[in-house]
This record gives C-alpha cells, sequence and structure tokens, in this order.
C-alpha cells in the first residue's frame, strides 16, 4: 500500500467523521474499503486511532485549552516549511468505485411479540446499559449540563462563571471548579452522588466522569451508573458497584479508600501499570512523585459522605455515640472529660461522687439537650413507671427507690476524673480508649430516637443499638439490666455473681424507623443490696445505616 | 424466547452477565459502528440498537465464543436498516465493505490497552501537537474549523494529524510491547 493511498485514506476517513465528505469522496472511500481488506484495515486504524484519542484525551487532560495565538506561531511556520518542503502527493489511479446502489437484503426476523410493547420493555434497561456503556467516550460535548448542584454546606467557591446556588445544573467543562469552603455534594445525572469537602479543586469530565486536581471526594454509585470514574493526574478510579473516597493531597499522592463494594485502580508508571481490583474495606495509595501504588489502611471516617444544609450536618460515617449524647454533645462530638447527669434534677455535673440519695419514680426531662428525653429512679413498688415524655410505662421490678451515683459518661483513666467510680477493666487493663456510660442501680435514661432522625442527613437511620457491657467481678454486684423500644423489652440481663465469670458481653439491639424512644434501665437485684452495682457500657453507639442502601 | 429485562433488571444474572460481557467488548463493536457510520450522534443510535437486540437475542450467545464477532454481526444487518431508513447518510457502506470492515474490529484484543497507552503517549508529544490534539479530540474542533481558527490550509492539518497520529502509533506498540501484550 502506497503512502499516497495511505494518506489519501486518511484524509477522507477525517472527513467522512467531520462530515465533510462529498459524494464523490464517499464512493471513493467506499471503493477502497470494499475492494481490499488491507485497506479496509488501514482505514480501521485510522478510526480506531481517532476513538482512542478521543477517550484518552478526556481523561488526560484537566487543564484549560491553550492559548491560540502562541500555539499558531510556533505550529504554523513548522508546518509552512513543511508544506515548502514536501514532496507533491500524487494519487495513483484510483480503484474504480464499486457500485453501491444494489438491493440491500437482510434476513427478517418474524416478530412473535408486540414490537412496541417490547420496545417500551426494553428502553428502561436499554437506558441503564447506554449509560453505563458509553462511560469512556466522551460523546457529550462540553457544554452539556449532566450535574445537578444537590446541597451544600458552608460553601465558598473561587471567583466563578458558573452558577453555584443549591439546584445549579453543572456542565461538562475543561474548566476546573474550585471549592474554597465548606462542602458541596453534587447529582449526576445517573444517579452517582458526590461529596466534596474543601479545599477541593475539579473538573466534570462527562456525564459520568470527575477530574480531581486536589481536594477530597466521596463518591456514593448506584447500580445503574456503575463505570463511574474519578481520574487525578496519576490514577483512574472505575468504580464497579460501590462507595468509596478519593484524595489528592498537596504532595500529589492519590489515596483511594473503598468502603463498600469493589473498584478498578489504574495506576503507576508506563513501564509497571497496573489495573488492580480494590475492595471494600481496603486503600491504596499512588505516590505523586513515583507512581508507585502502596496498601495504606482504609480510613472509613477520613471523607464526609453526606450533607444536609438544612439540618447543618456533615456525615462521615461515624456512629451516634449515646455516651456524647448523655453529655450534651451531638453525638458525633467526642467526650474527653466526665460528665454526669442527675436522674432526679436533670442537670448535667462535672464531678460524679458517691452520695446515697432516695427519689420517687418521676419522669424528668432534660430540657437542656436535645437528644436525651429524660431520666428516672425506676421502683415498680408503685406500679409501672413512665419512661418516656410521651407517657410510655413499664412494669419494672421493685427496688430500693434509692440511687448513690449519677449517670456517667467519661474517657480516659477514670483516676484522673473527678469521680469516685471505680475502673472497668478488661484482660488486666482499664479501659481508656473508649468512651464509657455508667449507670448504678437505680437509673434510667430514654433517648429520644426521632429527634435524632431529625437532625440526620435525610439517607441515614439509626439501624441497631450495641455496646460492651461490663461489670466489676469482685464487687460481686447484684442488678439487672433493661433495654426498651417504645416501652417494649428488647433486652434484658441479669447479672449475678456467677455472670461476671463471663467477663464483658456485647449485645446488639436492632431498630426500626419509626422507633422513637430507646430506654435504658439498670436495678438492683433481689439480694437487697446495691452498693456495689456498676454497670458499664463501653462505646455504646447507634449504628447509622443508609436506607437506600444496595 | 425472547428475553425482557425487568426494571432494575439488574438483579437478574443473566442480565448482569450481559452487560459484565458487553462492557468489556463495547469498545469493538462501538468502533465498528463507527467505521461503518462515523457521524457520533447516528453511531449511538445504532449502538443503542445493537445492544436492545444483543440482550434480546443473548440466549443464542454461546459463552466463552468471541462476543464482539456476535455482537458485530448484529450491528451489521442494524447499519444496513439504518441506512436504508434513512437515505441522507452521505456514507454508505455496501454489505462487501462492511464484512470487510468485520474483522480489524472483531479480533482486536489490543483496543482497551491502546487508550491506557494512549495516555501516557499524549504526554510525550511536543507541545504544539499537544495542542492541535486538544483543539481536535478535546475541543472537537473539525479539522476545517482548526484550519479557520489558525489560518493555515486544510491539507497541511490533515498531514500534521496523520503525523501526530503515526507518532502515537509508534508510542503505543512500544508501549504495548513493554506491558507484555503486543
Amino acid at each position: 500500500m502506497s503512502n499516497e493511498v495511505k494518506s489519501r485514506i486518511s484524509e477522507l476517513a477525517f472527513k467522512a467523521i467531520d462530515g465533510d465528505l462529498l459524494p464523490a469522496e464517499s464512493q471513493e472511500l467506499s471503493g477502497y474499503i470494499a475492494s481490499s481488506e488491507f485497506l479496509a484495515e488501514y482505514y480501521s486504524a485510522c478510526i480506531k486511532m481517532h476513538l482512542s484519542i478521543l477517550e484518552a484525551e478526556a481523561s488526560h487532560r484537566l487543564s484549560p485549552t491553550a492559548d491560540v495565538s502562541a500555539f499558531d506561531r510556533n505550529l504554523w511556520q513548522t508546518m509552512a516549511l513543511h508544506e515548502r518542503t514536501a514532496p507533491g502527493i500524487k494519487l495513483e489511479s484510483r480503484v474504480a468505485p464499486r457500485e453501491l446502489i444494489r438491493k440491500v437484503e437482510y434476513a427478517k426476523t418474524p416478530s412473535h411479540v408486540n414490537k412496541v410493547s417490547l420496545a417500551v420493555a426494553l428502553f428502561s434497561a436499554a437506558a441503564m446499559v447506554f449509560l453505563i456503556i458509553f462511560t469512556q467516550l466522551a460523546r457529550f460535548s462540553t457544554g452539556q449540563e449532566v450535574v445537578t448542584l444537590a446541597d451544600t454546606l458552608n460553601a465558598s467557591w473561587a471567583d466563578t462563571d458558573v452558577s453555584t446556588s443549591q439546584g445549579a445544573r453543572l456542565a461538562v467543562s475543561s474548566k476546573p471548579l474550585f471549592l474554597r469552603e465548606g462542602m458541596a455534594e453534587v447529582l449526576f445525572d445517573n444517579g452517582a452522588r458526590v461529596v466534596f469537602e474543601a479545599p477541593a479543586e475539579f473538573q466534570i469530565l462527562a456525564e459520568d466522569r470527575i477530574g480531581l486536581r486536589h481536594g477530597r471526594i466521596y463518591a456514593t454509585v448506584p447500580r445503574q451508573a456503575v463505570g463511574f470514574s474519578i481520574y487525578t493526574h496519576n490514577a483512574k478510579v472505575i468504580d464497579l458497584g460501590t462507595e468509596f473516597g478519593v484524595e489528592v493531597d498537596s504532595r500529589g499522592d492519590t489515596t483511594l479508600h473503598v468502603l463498600k463494594g469493589e473498584t478498578r485502580l489504574i495506576a503507576g508508571r508506563e513501564s509497571d501499570k497496573l489495573s488492580i481490583e480494590v475492595d471494600h474495606g481496603t486503600a491504596k495509595k499512588v505516590a505523586g512523585s513515583t507512581q508507585r501504588i502502596t496498601d495504606i489502611p482504609c480510613d472509613m471516617n477520613l471523607f464526609v459522605r453526606d450533607i444536609d444544609s438544612h439540618v447543618g450536618v456533615a456525615w462521615r460515617g461515624e456512629n451516634i455515640s449515646l455516651g456524647s449524647l448523655v453529655a450534651g454533645l451531638d453525638g458525633f462530638q467526642e467526650v474527653n472529660s466526665l460528665v454526669g447527669l442527675n436522674p432526679v434534677s436533670g442537670e448535667f455535673v462535672t464531678s460524679v461522687e458517691k452520695l446515697w440519695r432516695r427519689s420517687d419514680t418521676t419522669y424528668r426531662t432534660i430540657p437542656d439537650s436535645r437528644f436525651v428525653d429524660g431520666v428516672f429512679v425506676p421502683d415498680g413498688k408503685a406500679g409501672a413507671i413512665q419512661i418516656a415524655s410521651s407517657g410510655i410505662t413499664f412494669d419494672c421490678p421493685d427496688t430500693l427507690g434509692v440511687f448513690t451515683h449519677d449517670i456517667a459518661v467519661y474517657r480516659g483513666p477514670v483516676g484522673s476524673q473527678k469521680t469516685t467510680i471505680p475502673p472497668v477493666v478488661i484482660n488486666g487493663k482499664e479501659v481508656v480508649h473508649d468512651p464509657i456510660l455508667m449507670l448504678h442501680s437505680n437509673i434510667g435514661i430514654t433517648f429520644d430516637l426521632q429527634a435524632l432522625r431529625d437532625c440526620l442527613p435525610s439517607n441515614r437511620k439509626p439501624q441497631y443499638f450495641q455496646a460492651t457491657a461490663a461489670t466489676i467481678q469482685e464487687y460481686n454486684p447484684d442488678m439487672e439490666f433493661w433495654v426498651l423500644v417504645d416501652g417494649q423489652l428488647r433486652y434484658e440481663r441479669k447479672i449475678e455473681t456467677e455472670d461476671c465469670d463471663r467477663g464483658p458481653i456485647s449485645f446488639q439491639v436492632d431498630l426500626g424507623p419509626e422507633d422513637r424512644f430507646l430506654t435504658l434501665i439498670v436495678t438492683d437485684g433481689p439480694s437487697g443490696s446495691h452498693a456495689n452495682d456498676f454497670f458499664y457500657l463501653i462505646k455504646p453507639e447507634l449504628s447509622l445505616a443508609d436506607s437506600d442502601s444496595r | 424466547m425472547e428475553k425482557k429485562s425487568t426494571i432494575g433488571g439488574i438483579e437478574n444474572p443473566e442480565y448482569r452477565e450481559f452487560l459484565k460481557i458487553l462492557q468489556a467488548n463495547k469498545r469493538r463493536i462501538f468502533g465498528f459502528i463507527f467505521a461503518c457510520v462515523p457521524h457520533y450522534s447516528t453511531a449511538e443510535d445504532i449502538m443503542q440498537d445493537t445492544i436492545i437486540r444483543l440482550w434480546s437475542k443473548f440466549s443464542t450467545y454461546t459463552p466463552g465464543t468471541n462476543f464482539a464477532a456476535w455482537g458485530i454481526s448484529y450491528a451489521k444487518y442494524i447499519i444496513l436498516e439504518h441506512q436504508r431508513k434513512d437515505c441522507n447518510i452521505r456514507l454508505q457502506f455496501d454489505s462487501d465493505a462492511l464484512d470487510n470492515l468485520v474483522k480489524p474490529f472483531e479480533n482486536d484484543k489490543d483496543m482497551d490497552t491502546r487508550v491506557e497507552a494512549l495516555q501516557v503517549c499524549l504526554d510525550k508529544l511536543p507541545e504544539i501537537q499537544k495542542q492541535l490534539v486538544q483543539m481536535r479530540y478535546a475541543d472537537k474542533l473539525t479539522v476545517k474549523e482548526i484550519a479557520l481558527k489558525v489560518g493555515r490550509p486544510v491539507h497541511g492539518l490533515y498531514k500534521a494529524l496523520m503525523k501526530i497520529q503515526g507518532s502515537l502509533q509508534q508510542c503505543i506498540e512500544g508501549a504495548l510491547k513493554r506491558w507484555d501484550m503486543a
């Protein structure tokens, strides 16, 4: 095949792609391809190169369009020189074009199904597949809107001529967007949801693709958007059905943390480029300087996964700490020093000392707490007692009606706190790293789950209550622990001396979307002794789940 | 019986399998379609029709055989149908031409890795060539539009783009060899 023919076929291929073929040129190209497998192969190579560059360029380039005037001078001087010195191209006698007008016959498939209903039935599936198939073909031209700015939280953007108000539509663009402060959540038309945390600079590259220059983003990708990708300067992450976070830091390192499902990570230098699957619970780093891929710990709470500006919440995947709620905090803030809650007055205190007190069973609400509904001293001698502000009651057993310690929550060595609470020891070591909620008989506390749900992102709900329960074996405690949801018993444990031999016990109580009140009660046992009834809940939490989870 | 997907058809394991195989072969099938009908929106329409047809015929596909070849065989007929319906399609290949375009695509094992190699090779282009690539493939200007923009003859641009493609092809071949895929 001569160079002249190659040049001609290339030129015709360019023209065909641009829609600039003259009728005679169409016939000419068709003739080349029909007459020779070699020419057809060369033309195919031109097409393949075109499509491949298109796709690679879309993912590769993250910088704005270059200045044409500077380009112009250099390139066209070079080209002008080439034009003056290159030999003329003479086309050899062309192959006679084949007759194009001929009867086209194709197999007719008998239709057993109504075509309209079939098309309708398959359209939704085809639409889904269509979106998946073209994730890597940059067919959406610059300017096509493919993303909605769903929510922002204290967001501040760099100067941009793009609307960044909530609900704004964002288009495929070569211009980066810079989130200077706060957070922003965008929703792609294919259902993928991405949360950006400032400072972050990024581009919408396609209807299913983001280019991240630097910063931190978290993607939640539903099934119909599988193939959603994030490109950085040294890596590409392709979703295979997952939730994952990507960060590009100031050193140019790209880190990928996969929290659900699996992704494909493509990175590395030319000589050792890798394409690896990264599963949930694992994380990788691509070094900015060396392109090396290394394992790193997967940080489940590094990325903001959800924001809700209506309630002012940015959620990083943590569970709600009951200890934090008892301390009057929001459930995510950590308890760093001891806080007590008086079950009679409902007041917060900063020290918890042993003091005998008798009380009636009056239910007391906590005005200073949004999420603790109330507290009480349980005693069933007078009948069922109120355990929630809505009036729910519970038939608890008879008790002495006295208590010695306020409800306490703390973290760290108990010896450094203002308290006479003895330390909880497991395997010879005091528990110091996890928050501890201490309930001494006779005490009850109720949490308002609905108030919590009202303050969480709309798709994150408490799914279950979990904790590790422990007592002090040497003290020979005799007590009972109850967990109720809306007055219904969900978990019960009688702690007698023999039980202590079992050591700490972890448990879990499921919660439904309509459950309102979670009540924890500790009562003294039938022995009548309660001085040593220290009951510890280690790391008591409400686990949050995605109510739309796959 | 023709298969139908259900709403939320991803739940269907067979549909999931279909998607997986299709994903692995889509570049080949679309490449063939675009070679026959080098007009994006038309090629995309044909691709969509092809996908629908392939799913409806998936029960006839023999697992382990060349899916791209199977898919292209249906795509060819759909292309001919489109040509019959839309006489305004300027470039219309007859069935002999279509037959000659099948082999380069159905057996091309490098189409996926070519894109990956290109991402590296594009970096190696001289700056001015990068800019031309940018205008042509990122800004999606036609050759005539580029020529008007920069004030140079169209023919010279064709030659420049050919030269760039030649350089990239050499680079890709080198990369594929190093990756032991050539």
